[in-house]
């Protein structure tokens, strides 16, 4: 590896964004060498960076950006190229497929076309002829079927995936010699997220390009990087190769983010390690290393100066003063806590205040009393029984006047139970009907048919004012902490409208009661008077969950409740909720979409499929004997943040996408992407029942397949 | 049974962090002990934290917005001035000079600190009682208006479907009834000035919500769709308190918006009224009219409208200063500019 053959050098590249508030140094001192048809990772979490250093590569900063450094591409210097020079590379040299292929796909031209013209803009002469044919070869490659007949297509008739696998195609289309992925498969569910990634290394397969991936998520570049790059607050902390990075890493930062991560292949280990606080701002950073104030290991040179990336090994770098230490350490550098720390002080404080006050509380026992009455049911511990739970969306259409012309199946006759202390995970791809099932089980939406209990009491025929009382039992915590906190209020207020709306405020008892609940969900009490928009979003998410505490459930839905946060925010988040179960008692119904999230922290699973529970067990069943092949594709398409397993697993890519809700496949919905599909499949319904798996399956030939290799203990 | 998991020691947990301050141990256990912590923790911060209302911290917000606390001083100043003012000046709005006090229109002097018009009014007396009308005109309009607005877009917004559709047709019908027309009609059974000036206000207050009500109609069908009022629901709010607590508080932006823009507006409707003779009527004054008045002559004599149009400008300039800091003290995420 001399520096001949090296395709891309970017030195000392730092980039500034002047803002009315001060400069913004997104990027600082990044070094990074690509050879000819290698793969580099750059992961971060959000405000990292690692964007910006794709805009920079490709010459597509913003007016407002200053650059320093340099960029050299084979000997070219980038960074002082014209605009007009730069498009002459882009495209041709270097290829960019960007995050959002929704607006990267014009949507007035056929993808055909936009494939076509990709080639024709930097090949003069390439007949029409030629460049639709080779626009057909690229979308066959990148794995869309019927390729000849979809490019003729529009964007808007493709689904997400397939979006996304057109902009790749476009980007490979001129033989690049470097291709730049910035974050190419965020946005996308599992299975389609395999399928995406098949087609990224099929491209670079055939252009034998250099690929430089942008993500937050370990487990992708665990599966396709040779080398990472970790960035941290605009500045790469770590580079080494893969296997160095997840085994060997010489950074308290690498280190936290590995140990923050629930694992798919591995069996619970006990809590999450977070990593406390959050993130500084880019904007007047102080002096030291910006991770220090995160830092289990933090001293006083660490606050003042910052650590310069060092050589600590072959080929590996690293930002830390201690990097030498950190051998002897390993993943048990974070502590397993569930406090949103950042007031040393104020944690101990809610430790005490946590555990002696939680249980004794007037509002609990006089809410516990109340279930009692009618509490038949309750006798074996079942709070929740969802029965053949039925919601359907009508769908208006008609050239003149509008009327109903068919019905969305958003959720067809599900069925489980809740009991008391438990976690049931809730788990299916976006559109599979999981978060209609839990706004139909809040009575946020009517069923279209079926019943939901909470203790034997139906309230799918209750009146808005009869449940009233019971919403007391069963409250939600929603995905999005940005939308789901009202803006103009003050967050002790948003934790105090329950009380309110409840007639539970009293001026003595309701400001102490919200104080409490600051401190039960590890946020400081002082913070009251503040807006949502001045806490971060693992803080505003707590805000969501005392919200939901407030009065005192016995059952919390929630509805994606870390996917919209950074993984070492996530970890603690799911902390605090297995220790509020732990301490409170509470049931949990847990939709996500993140099977390792779900492995880590449910009891039981339930899988969905368009609308229906195709396979129901404990987690244990689920995760190490999953028997329907479509719980099977979802755990084989999760990528595991480890190169050695990543690499040896062997993956079930599954055919297309899901089909309509509004018209599913007629028998076995799973069938039209099935790999073991028969004509029994489409004409009889798989019911779900016990098939000698130990748990129900709606497969006609359930089977149980190790999907997962456990791994050992660590 | 969920599995057992792991316990934590979270008290030897090592949380320490250098540049923090010293952990202040607690003794776990009794209340009293934590209430004093507490306690301590916030005197060594120094300050006392009390749960403050929305309505405080929006108050503090909008005394903070130096612009916005300027224009209501004067506006202020101009009501005050213009209702106590008219009774107090030796010269009355209607008087007419008597042939020695007036050899013709004359400039400002220190008997007629505005000067007079052509046919001998003192033209400070009628600047007052001009404003004094105008400014209660647009007031009763921008206020009634506003809050007409708000109710129908607000319930055509939250509640959509059929209430939607009923509310806004009745607006779309409202929106195209001339005010002319409706004045006309009106005006015929009127005959005191103070019957006149409130039926002015009110014929125009119940045309000027039409606006309004389609623009929080806009922002409440937005903001329905938002998690926030999906978790309301989830505790079991009102309707009435999502509308009132939640959805106006994040709908102010444009409802003051709106407010302080229909009461500029509306003294320049009414000036376009009185001079078609439909608004305020010879000898009572307003703004408008004294404009339309003075317009003509203002080469000769510039300050029969020099005088009422810079009070017009400065009014409302104080009105839209005012819109300003309300807005931006609803909004909690806009930093206040001091």
């Amino acid at each position: 590896m001399t520096m001949t053959t090296t395709l891309l050098q970017v030195s000392d590249l730092s980039v500034s964004f002047s803002t009315r508030e001060g400069q913004v140094r997104a990027v600082r001192n990044l070094n990074l060498g690509l050879e000819p048809g290698e793969t580099v990772g750059i992961v971060g979490e959000s405000g990292s960076g690692k964007s910006t250093v794709a805009q920079a590569l490709l010459g597509l900063l913003p007016g407002n950006a200053k650059t320093t450094g340099s960029i050299r591409c084979k000997e070219q210097e980038l960074l002082t190229l014209s605009d007009q020079a730069m498009s002459q590379i882009r495209g041709s040299t270097i290829a960019y497929i960007p995050q959002d292929p929704l607006s990267s796909l014009n949507p007035a031209f056929t993808v055909g076309w936009q494939i076509a013209e990709a080639l024709w803009t930097r090949k003069r002469g390439i007949s029409k002829d030629a460049a639709n044919r080779r626009a057909v070869e690229l979308l066959d490659l990148v794995g869309i079927p019927r390729a000849s007949e979809r490019a003729s297509s529009y964007p808007h008739e493709f689904s997400g995936g397939m979006r996304q696998r057109v902009v790749i195609a476009i980007a490979m289309a001129n033989d690049p010699e470097i291709m730049v992925a910035d974050e190419p498969t965020t946005a996308l569910d599992v299975t389609i997220q395999a399928q995406v990634l098949e087609a990224l290394k099929a491209a670079r397969d055939e252009t034998h390009a250099a690929l430089i991936l942008i993500t937050h998520d370990l487990g992708v570049v665990a599966g396709m990087a040779d080398r990472i790059v970790v960035m941290y607050a605009g500045k790469p902390v770590e580079t080494a190769a893969a296997g160095e990075v997840f085994y060997h890493s010489k950074m308290p930062y690498t280190l936290g983010l590995l140990g923050s991560l629930p694992r798919l292949d591995m069996d619970r280990q006990g809590p999450l390690r977070p990593i406390p606080g959050s993130p500084p701002s880019l904007l007047n950073m102080p002096a030291g290393c910006p991770f220090a104030p995160r830092c289990p290991l933090v001293q006083q040179r660490c606050l003042d100066l910052e650590p310069p990336l060092e050589t600590v090994g072959i080929g590996h770098h690293a930002a830390c003063h201690r990097s030498g230490e950190l051998a002897s350490i390993g993943t048990d550098l974070f502590q397993p806590t569930w406090s949103d720390t950042g007031e040393a002080a104020l944690e101990q404080s809610l430790i005490a205040a946590a555990t002696s006050t939680a249980d004794s509380h007037p509002v609990n026992g006089e809410v516990a009393a109340e279930p009692g009455k009618n509490g038949a049911a309750a006798a074996d511990g079942t709070v929740i029984t969802v029965r053949d739970l039925v919601k359907h969306y009508p769908i208006r259409g008609g050239k003149l006047v509008r009327h109903q012309i068919g019905d969305a199946h958003a959720v067809c006759g599900v069925s489980f139970d809740i009991k008391e202390g438990e976690t049931l995970g809730l788990v299916g791809e976006s559109g599979c009907g999981k978060s209609t099932t839990a706004r139909t089980v809040l009575q946020l939406l009517r069923a279209s048919g079926g019943s939901v209990k909470y203790q034997g009491m139906e309230l799918t025929e209750k009146s808005r004012s009869q449940l009233r009382p019971l919403r007391r039992q069963i409250q939600v915590v929603f995905q999005d902490p940005y939308a789901s906190l009202d803006p103009r209020m003050p967050v002790g207020d948003v934790i105090a409208e329950p009380l309110r709306i409840h007639g539970l405020w009293d001026r003595q008892k309701g400001p102490q009661r919200v104080s409490e609940l600051f401190r039960i969900v590890g946020l400081n009490p002082e913070h009251r008077n503040r807006f949502p928009h001045e806490f971060s979003g693992g803080q505003r998410q707590r805000v969501g969950i005392a919200r939901a505490l407030a009065l005192d459930p016995k059952v919390i839905v929630l509805d994606e409740p870390v996917s919209a946060l950074d993984v070492s925010i996530q970890a603690g988040i799911v902390n605090l909720l297995e220790e509020l179960q732990d301490r409170l008692g509470l049931a949990y119904l847990f939709i996500a979409h993140d099977l390792s999230v779900i492995r880590h922290i449910c009891d039981r699973v339930a899988v969905m499929y368009l609308g229906k529970i195709v396979e129901i067990g404990t987690k244990s069943e689920i995760y190490e004997s999953p028997s329907h092949p479509y719980t099977q594709a979802l755990l084989s398409a999760v990528p595991v943040p480890d190169p050695a397993v990543e690499r040896e697993r062997q993956r079930i890519v599954l055919k297309g996408d899901p089909p309509s809700a509004a018209a599913p496949p007629s028998g076995c919905r799973f069938r039209t992407r099935c790999w073991k599909a028969q004509a029994i499949c489409a004409e009889e319904e798989p019911p779900l029942v016990e098939r000698g798996q130990g748990h129900p399956v709606a497969c006609h030939f359930a089977e149980k397949d190790r999907v997962i290799a456990t791994a050992g203990a660590q | 049974m969920p599995e057992s998991r792991q316990p934590v020691d979270y008290v030897t947990a090592d949380v320490g962090n250098p540049y923090q301050a010293a952990p202040v141990t607690a003794p776990p256990g009794a209340a009293q002990q934590q209430v004093d912590q507490e306690a301590l923790l916030l005197a060594r911060e120094g300050i006392t934290i009390e749960a403050r209302s929305q309505f405080r911290m929006a108050l503090d917000r909008f005394l903070h917005h130096k612009v916005a606390l300027a224009g209501l001083g004067v506006f202020v100043v101009f009501l005050l001035v213009s209702e106590i003012g008219q009774h107090l000046w030796h010269y009355k709005y209607s008087q007419i000079l008597s042939a020695s006090q007036f050899t013709g229109p004359s400039g400002p002097s220190l008997s007629h600190p505005l000067g007079t018009d052509t046919i001998g009014h003192d033209m400070f007396a009628q600047v007052l009682s001009a404003t004094a009308t105008s400014l209660q005109v647009a007031v009763i309009v921008a206020v009634l208006s506003t809050l007409l607005g708000t109710l129908i877009g607000a319930l055509a917004g939250y509640y959509g479907k059929w209430a939607d559709s009923a509310l806004m047709r009745f607006t779309d019908l409202v929106l195209v009834v001339p005010a002319i027309a409706l004045l006309l009609v009106l005006a015929n059974g009127v005959n005191s000035f103070a019957d006149s000036t409130l039926l002015l206000a009110l014929v125009l207050a119940a045309l000027f919500w039409t606006y309004l009500a389609r623009l929080v109609r806009g922002t409440f069908l937005g903001l329905r769709e938002r998690e926030f009022v999906e978790a309301e629901w989830a505790i079991g709010a009102s309707d009435r308190r999502i509308i009132l607590r939640h959805l106006i508080p994040n709908a102010a932006g444009p409802i003051v918006v709106n407010a302080t823009l229909t009461l500029g507006q509306v003294i320049l409707v009414e000036a376009a009224l009185s001079f078609l003779g439909l608004g305020v009527q010879p000898p009572h004054v307003s703004l408008g009219l004294l404009i339309a008045q003075g317009e003509g002559e203002s080469s000769v004599f510039p300050w029969l409208f020099y005088a009422p149009a810079a009070v017009l400008v400065l009014v409302i300039l104080c009105v839209n200063f005012i819109g300003d800091g309300l807005r931006d003290a609803l909004d909690p995420t806009q930093r206040v500019r001091t």
